[in-house]
This record gives C-alpha cells, sequence and structure tokens, in this order.
C-alpha cells in the first residue's frame, strides 16, 4: 500500500512539474491522430516539413496539415526544416518557414545561414545536426537569434549545464544515436551513395557495417543523467510506430517522476 | 592562381614538400592529439619561419571540433598566433570565430558550409574566404562564389566527417602511442569502396581528381586551389602540387595528368560530390563514364 502511494505521490510530483514545463517531453508526430495518442505524454511535438525534413516523405507533413495539427491541440508544435537545402531552394526554404510562423511554436533548422534568417520571424532551435558540443558555440548561436539547442548524444552532462548557461537544451532520451561521427559533420552516407543523408534526411548508417559505432540511447542511466543535466527538452524520437513513442514518454515521465 | 594544402607538423614542412604551394595551412585539424601537431602550438614559431623565409603564406589551421574546456588552450594558443607573422586563421568552429581579433580568417571544411547564406553570415564575421563542404556540387559552389572566395580542393582523399574521439583508440581500442597508431590511415573495405581512417575522421579511399576540369574550373575563374593531404608524405605533396602546376602552365596535357596522378592513388580516382553522383565514382570528361 506505502509503496503505491508513494507512486501516486510521485506522479503526481511528475505532473505538477510538467505543468510548471521545467522539464518537457517532446514526441515526434505525422498526423492529428498521433496527437491523440500522445497527448497525455507530451508536452510537444515534433514533425517535418514536407520537401524539407530530416526525415523520409512518409514522415513529413504539408502546410494543410500543420493547420490541422494547430487546431487540434494547444501544446507546443515544432516544425523541422533540418535538411541542408540547395542553395537554389534557399529563397524557397525561407518562405515556406514564413508560411508556418504563425502555426508553430519553433522551427528546427541546421544551416548556420537560414538559422540566422529564420530567427527574424520566429523562434528557431538548433537541429542535431548542428552539432553544437560546447559553450562557446552555444553563444555564437544565441548571438544570431536561436532560442534553443538539440545536443549530439556525445555531449556530457556537464557540458549541457554549461550550454544550459546559455541556450534551453534539448537532448534525445530514446532512439537510435549515432556516435560514430559528430552528428551533422559526416557525409561518409553519399560517399557510398547517391543520396546525401543531409539532403534527402534518411541515412543509411555505412558507419554500422564497419565500425558497429552506432548505439542505442535509450537506457536507464543515460535518461537519469539527462533529465539532471539542466536540460529544458527530454526527445523521444522513433517516427513510424506512434505506440512505441508513446510507450517511450510513459516510460520517460515515470523515469521523471522518480528522479 | 594559388594552391594551397595542409602540413601537419614541422617535420613534414620540408622545402621539397612545399615548394610547389603558395598557401601552407599549418597544422592538423582533426586531433590535437596528433604527435608535433602544429594545430595543438607544437612548434608555432618555427613552422611560420621557415614557411615565412620561402615567401609563402600561412594560416594556422584551428582544430575542428573543440569541446568546452578545449576553448582554453585554444585561446591561448590563438593570443600567441596573433602574435606571429601569420596571414590568418583557418576556423572549422563557429564558436572560435568571436576569439579572433586582428587576422583574416579563412573556414575550413569541417565548419560546413553548405549555402549562400551561410557564406553571407561567415563574412559578417570576419571571413574572408571558404571551403565548400564536401557534398556541394559545382553548380552550388558557383553560386557561393558569388559572396565570398572560394577554396576549391582539386586533389587527394576526402575527408567525410569528423569525430571528437579516435577511432584507433577509444572505439578500437588498439594499443600503442598516437605516433605509432596515426602515422599512416588505416583502411576499410566493403564491396565497391574503401575508405580509410586517420584517427578522428575517416577519408575516402578514392583520390579526388579533377585534372580533367582544371581548364573549366580556371575559365569558371576559380584562383585558390586545394589539395588534401592528411598523412601524406613529401613525395605526394611535391609530386601531385608539380603535376597541377605544370598542367595549368600548359605544359603536359589532361590524359598525362589523370595518368601520373592515378599513379599516386591507392585505390583510384573519383570527383567526389562535384556532380551530383555518389562521391566514390570517377566521370571521365571525355567517356562520361567511370575509369
Amino acid at each position: 500500500m506505502g509503496y503505491k502511494y508513494c507512486i501516486i505521490v510521485k506522479y503526481y510530483y511528475y505532473l505538477s512539474m510538467r505543468e510548471n514545463k521545467s522539464l518537457e517531453i517532446v514526441s515526434p508526430i505525422c498526423s492529428v491522430e498521433d496527437i491523440k495518442v500522445l497527448e497525455n505524454y507530451s508536452d510537444g511535438f515534433y514533425f517535418g516539413m514536407a520537401g524539407f525534413s530530416h526525415s523520409s516523405k512518409s514522415f513529413e507533413i504539408d502546410k494543410r496539415e500543420i493547420e490541422g495539427l494547430r487546431k487540434a491541440t494547444s501544446k507546443k508544435l515544432y516544425c523541422a526544416f533540418n535538411r541542408m537545402p540547395y542553395t537554389a531552394d534557399e529563397e524557397l526554404l525561407l518562405k515556406n518557414i514564413a508560411s508556418v510562423s504563425e502555426l508553430v511554436d519553433a522551427v528546427i533548422i541546421q544551416d548556420a545561414g537560414l538559422i540566422n534568417s529564420a530567427a527574424r520571424l520566429l523562434p528557431v532551435h538548433l537541429s542535431v545536426g548542428v552539432s553544437v558540443i560546447s559553450y562557446q558555440e552555444a553563444v555564437f548561436y544565441k548571438n544570431i537569434g536561436a532560442s534553443r539547442v538539440i545536443v549530439p548524444p556525445s555531449v556530457m552532462p556537464d557540458e549541457i549545464a554549461a550550454i544550459s548557461s546559455v541556450l534551453d537544451v534539448e537532448v534525445f532520451v530514446s532512439g537510435n544515436l549515432c556516435r560514430a561521427l559528430q552528428m551533422g559533420k559526416c557525409w561518409w552516407d553519399s560517399y557510398e551513395r547517391k543520396s546525401s543523408a543531409k539532403r534527402f534526411g534518411v541515412c543509411s548508417k555505412p558507419c554500422k557495417h564497419i565500425t558497429g559505432l552506432t548505439v542505442m540511447g535509450d537506457d536507464l542511466e543515460f535518461i537519469k543523467a539527462m533529465i539532471s543535466s539542466g536540460a529544458k527538452s527530454l526527445k523521444v524520437a522513433g517516427r513510424g510506430d506512434i505506440k512505441e513513442v508513446a510507450e517511450n514518454c510513459k516510460r520517460i515521465g515515470g523515469i521523471i517522476a522518480w528522479n | 592562381m594559388e594552391l594551397a594544402t595542409h602540413i601537419a607538423t614541422v617535420k613534414t614542412l620540408t622545402d621539397r614538400a612545399i615548394k610547389n604551394f603558395d598557401t601552407i595551412y599549418l597544422g592538423d585539424p582533426t586531433c590535437p592529439k596528433f604527435p608535433g601537431n602544429i594545430s595543438s602550438g607544437n612548434d608555432l614559431d618555427r613552422a611560420v619561419d621557415r614557411v615565412k623565409k620561402l615567401g609563402k603564406k600561412c594560416y594556422l589551421s584551428l582544430y575542428a571540433v573543440p569541446r568546452t574546456d578545449d576553448f582554453k588552450w585554444m585561446e591561448t594558443l590563438i593570443e600567441k598566433a596573433e602574435k606571429l607573422p601569420i596571414d590568418g586563421f583557418e576556423v572549422h568552429n563557429m564558436g572560435l570565430l568571436r576569439l579572433i581579433k586582428s587576422k583574416d580568417i579563412h573556414a575550413g571544411l569541417f565548419i560546413n558550409l553548405y549555402t549562400k547564406q551561410t557564406a553571407d553570415l561567415l563574412k559578417q564575421f570576419g571571413t574572408s574566404r571558404v571551403f565548400p563542404n564536401p557534398e556541394l556540387a559545382l553548380e552550388e559552389i558557383d553560386i557561393i562564389k558569388k559572396s565570398v572566395q572560394i577554396t576549391m580542393p582539386i586533389n587527394g582523399n576526402i575527408p567525410l566527417g569528423i569525430s571528437d574521439h579516435c577511432f584507433f583508440i577509444d572505439e578500437l581500442k588498439m594499443e600503442g602511442s598516437c605516433e605509432t597508431l596515426c602515422r599512416t590511415p588505416k583502411w576499410l573495405k566493403q564491396d565497391e569502396w574503401q575508405l580509410g581512417n586517420i584517427g578522428r575522421a575517416p577519408i575516402s579511399g578514392y583520390e579526388l581528381c579533377m585534372a580533367e576540369y582544371m581548364s573549366d574550373l580556371l575559365k569558371s575563374n576559380y584562383q585558390f586551389f586545394y589539395i588534401y593531404s592528411f598523412r601524406r608524405d613529401e613525395v605526394y605533396l611535391e609530386t601531385a602540387s608539380s603535376i597541377y602546376r605544370d598542367l595549368i602552365e600548359g605544359k603536359i596535357d589532361e590524359i598525362y595528368a589523370v595518368r601520373e596522378l592515378s599513379m599516386l592513388a591507392k585505390f583510384g580516382l573519383c570527383n567526389g560530390y562535384f556532380f551530383k553522383q555518389s562521391g566514390y565514382k570517377y566521370i571521365s570528361k571525355r567517356n562520361k563514364e567511370a575509369i
């Protein structure tokens, strides 16, 4: 009885903490249906803009669908424009960002120049592909208008504390995280095949076949360390299986409650 | 026209290695622990002195992926280097830009330059020349060139990314000193393609070769050319640079140049990503097929 009571107290503590927005869980979605599944477990949702995100076409959504998302939830919506565009498409990308600026809470971008331009329109989060691993880089991006950074999995908790003194920090706590090279500073994939991971979104992870360096990042100790690091937001990865994402969000919510 | 390369240490900064080059990037930006690395401050004064006595330009190449703690020693190094007669710094990391007070800045390849917008931004922070990301096609680089001067790579093993931990020591748990482990690349093979690793960076097995396209590049007003040379010896540097010099001066033709350069390549030649293809392929200007 006492154990169950303890869990209940912790759960309500966790809910109150989320209410205070001290620690946010964000999860991936592709539709209004996904929001219905995740509404109770997430504080925010991220998704890829059709033609401009770092995910495959089947997981991207267009402006009309984003309007639907906005109507379906009052929670945070983060729209990823994190594909490296072709130089000829830079203006088009900025036009698309402008077109959703009233619908979303922030955009996620990888290219420094585009971050600088988009930050004049709405809050900008640095994609993990920017590969910010130091306080000093965070200062640079703060100065050009960024408000949050999604850090690569190689960044240690004490480094997150330093970076979070400049920008809000978001960390991956679930998903297949690449640690072979600095995330975003790798073009190994397109050496092997024609399509670039940075241009077309999906990496074939050639490093995995040769070095076995791609690792899962969702073990308990790792998540606990991230929770206590000073990060503002915990990011759950895993597009495709929304039930699994929901399970991960629930599990991470539970871990937050116990820490 | 200018020809440039990287030289990691004073030991490898020989007259023979650099005689055909106009500009030397001093140091190896991929790893601060590489023995004798000028990028970490080793023999910096001697290196600058040697290059300047030969009447060449030199830029100190700074470590590409510093963590928060690395900035302490790097700040001291930059302060020291600013007092030397170097021409500037090669910077691969946005966090370093504001530390450079009084010298020219060239943006290195790990800075991840993909767009004209980023080139314009770098200019605002004092950058006069940029190294395009190796994934960019020629037509994209042409657009960026309208904003800022371009360092155009024309030969050698292409770096394919960078890590802040060592492939040999941290991942493969190999034993031995950096001196031994990092003297030459470790070569890896998978199906039709090969690549190497130099510690913190994978490099292409096939070597970029733009000899067939040099006349086109010159017509397009490219002026600053670069030869990748991580872990290459002075024979390679002397031979590759003299072939390009002779080619540009019309002393040899393109077919001869390609044949000679292919003899320097362990696995063969490629065009990198310039023609919107897989990086390891070589498209001949004449045959339009792999050779």
